[in-house]
């Protein structure tokens, strides 16, 4: 499919007669970054889905008032992840599970998640991202999966990139910790 | 001046100075700088103010009072770059103050460290989350209908708000009181009995009784409770005259040539 500058879209976006057919193109072009991003963050894909659909939709009602000083997908993965931490707080909530073990319990209801399709190691990966507090996992993630600069994530999450880069480093040696624990184990 | 003097003797040799000083003259004295007077007043008033302040803040006196030091040129056309210049500067130290990792080579050991761990670990970077394989092609269909959705119900609810606001107040009750009449009307009407009631009002022996004796398809409902009717009211006679006599009277009353209606079986 045809990507085309996120100026077009966003010009076609403005003109009235064009608007659906612009943010359309807008949905396809970024949908499945958006997706994966959410679904590293909430695991289940229905959960995935709702809060993929709930981006977009607020995307729709804000993209009148985007101002061009940042990139739309970074604008997009900033709206994706701020529902998504909300997503999750509302869960937690409604579970009734304390803070700091919700993506932990989440994760081990998860283990038979039909869409997993990852090797051992790559479960253990995911439970050991899931044990991270929320900044920690979404920075391991967009560093690790997405491959993003930190510079980009820098303006995604508000952040300077030197505590990014502690943050991930950080990451990295909990995970370390706890693929290797299992492993001793095993 | 001498001892027992008058004082009008004194005032008129004072009057004779000049021919004792010859040298000077009179009128000298009464040199002075110009704009003295006009300034006068201005500085007298400085004199009382400082002379005030002297006496309610003592602590002054012993302040000496200093001109203000020089300012190299410029100095005052140059300063408002040179603060904004130290806000961005402040700004730049914030940014990239981070007490723990400050340094670049510093985060630059952290990078290569994190990336050994996670080689050492060997975890593949694939996707270990499936989805449905249609599911991107559906999504944006899906995301469409949704926000359709969402338009309806936020110009229903803006319609709404536009009706309650002061200017159509009064339209809007007056068109609310108007529907609730008609609604009422419509009511009622629906609970009165009427012919248009139709057949499916009658019982069940009525029913079967109309649809034994007319065609089932494309009959007016109405001739059908007027007969039902007329026979119920006068006698309970079947809807079809049996009698010869009655028929014959029928066929002529209608104008229906004999010839064509069958003979009886």
């Amino acid at each position: 499919m045809t990507e085309y500058p996120d100026e077009d879209l966003l010009d076609q976006f403005r003109n009235e007669s064009t608007r659906n057919m612009a943010f359309n193109l807008i949905v396809r072009k970024y949908q499945r970054r958006v997706y994966w991003h959410i679904r590293r963050l909430v695991v289940d894909h229905d959960d995935a889905d709702d809060v993929t659909q709930n981006t977009f939709i607020k995307a729709w009602k804000g993209l009148d008032g985007f101002k061009q000083d940042s990139q739309l997908f970074t604008w997009l993965y900033r709206i994706a992840t701020n529902e998504s931490f909300s997503f999750l707080k509302q869960k937690k909530a409604n579970l009734n599970i304390p803070l700091d073990d919700v993506s932990y319990a989440i994760a081990i209801s998860k283990q038979d998640d039909n869409y997993f399709t990852g090797d051992e190691i790559q479960k253990k990966l995911q439970m050991a991202i899931l044990t991270l507090p929320e900044k920690q996992r979404i920075v391991f993630n967009m560093k690790y999966f997405d491959e993003m600069k930190y510079e980009e994530m820098s303006r995604v999450l508000d952040t300077s990139v030197g505590a990014l880069k502690a943050s991930y480093h950080i990451a990295v040696k909990k995970i370390e910790a706890f693929v290797t624990k299992g492993q001793e184990k095993g | 001046m001498k001892a027992n003097n008058h004082i009008g003797d004194e005032q008129e040799d004072l009057n004779d100075l000049p021919s004792f000083l010859p040298g000077i003259r009179k009128e000298a004295f009464s040199a002075v700088p110009e704009g003295y007077f006009e300034s006068l007043s201005d500085r007298i008033l400085d004199k009382i103010e400082d002379t005030e302040l002297l006496e309610s803040a003592p602590v002054f006196s012993q302040i000496p009072k200093v001109a203000p030091p020089a300012v190299p040129a410029n100095y005052f056309d140059e300063l408002p770059e040179m603060i904004f210049s130290e806000i961005r500067l402040d700004e730049i130290r914030k940014q990239s103050a981070e007490p723990a990792y400050a340094s670049y080579f510093e985060q630059l050991h952290l990078e290569i460290e994190s990336a050994v761990i996670l080689e050492k670990l060997q975890i593949g970077k694939e996707e270990p989350f499936a989805v449905a394989s249609d599911y991107f092609d559906w999504l944006p269909s899906v995301i469409q209908n949704r926000i359709l959705e969402n338009k309806k119900q936020a110009f229903s609810w803006t319609w709404l708000q536009q009706l309650l606001l002061p200017k159509f107040m009064v339209p809007s009750a007056l068109a609310f009181l108007i529907l609730v009449f008609i609604g009422i009307r419509l009511t009622d009407d629906k609970r009165m009995p009427s012919k248009d009631s139709g057949i499916f009002a009658l019982n069940q022996k009525d029913k079967k009784e109309v649809l034994d004796n007319f065609e089932l398809f494309g009959f007016d409902e109405n001739i059908v409770l007027d007969h039902v009717s007329a026979c119920r009211t006068s006698t309970d006679e079947p809807l079809v005259p049996n009698d010869k006599g009655a028929a014959i009277d029928y066929l002529m009353d209608n104008n229906i040539d004999m010839s064509t209606v069958g003979t009886e079986n």
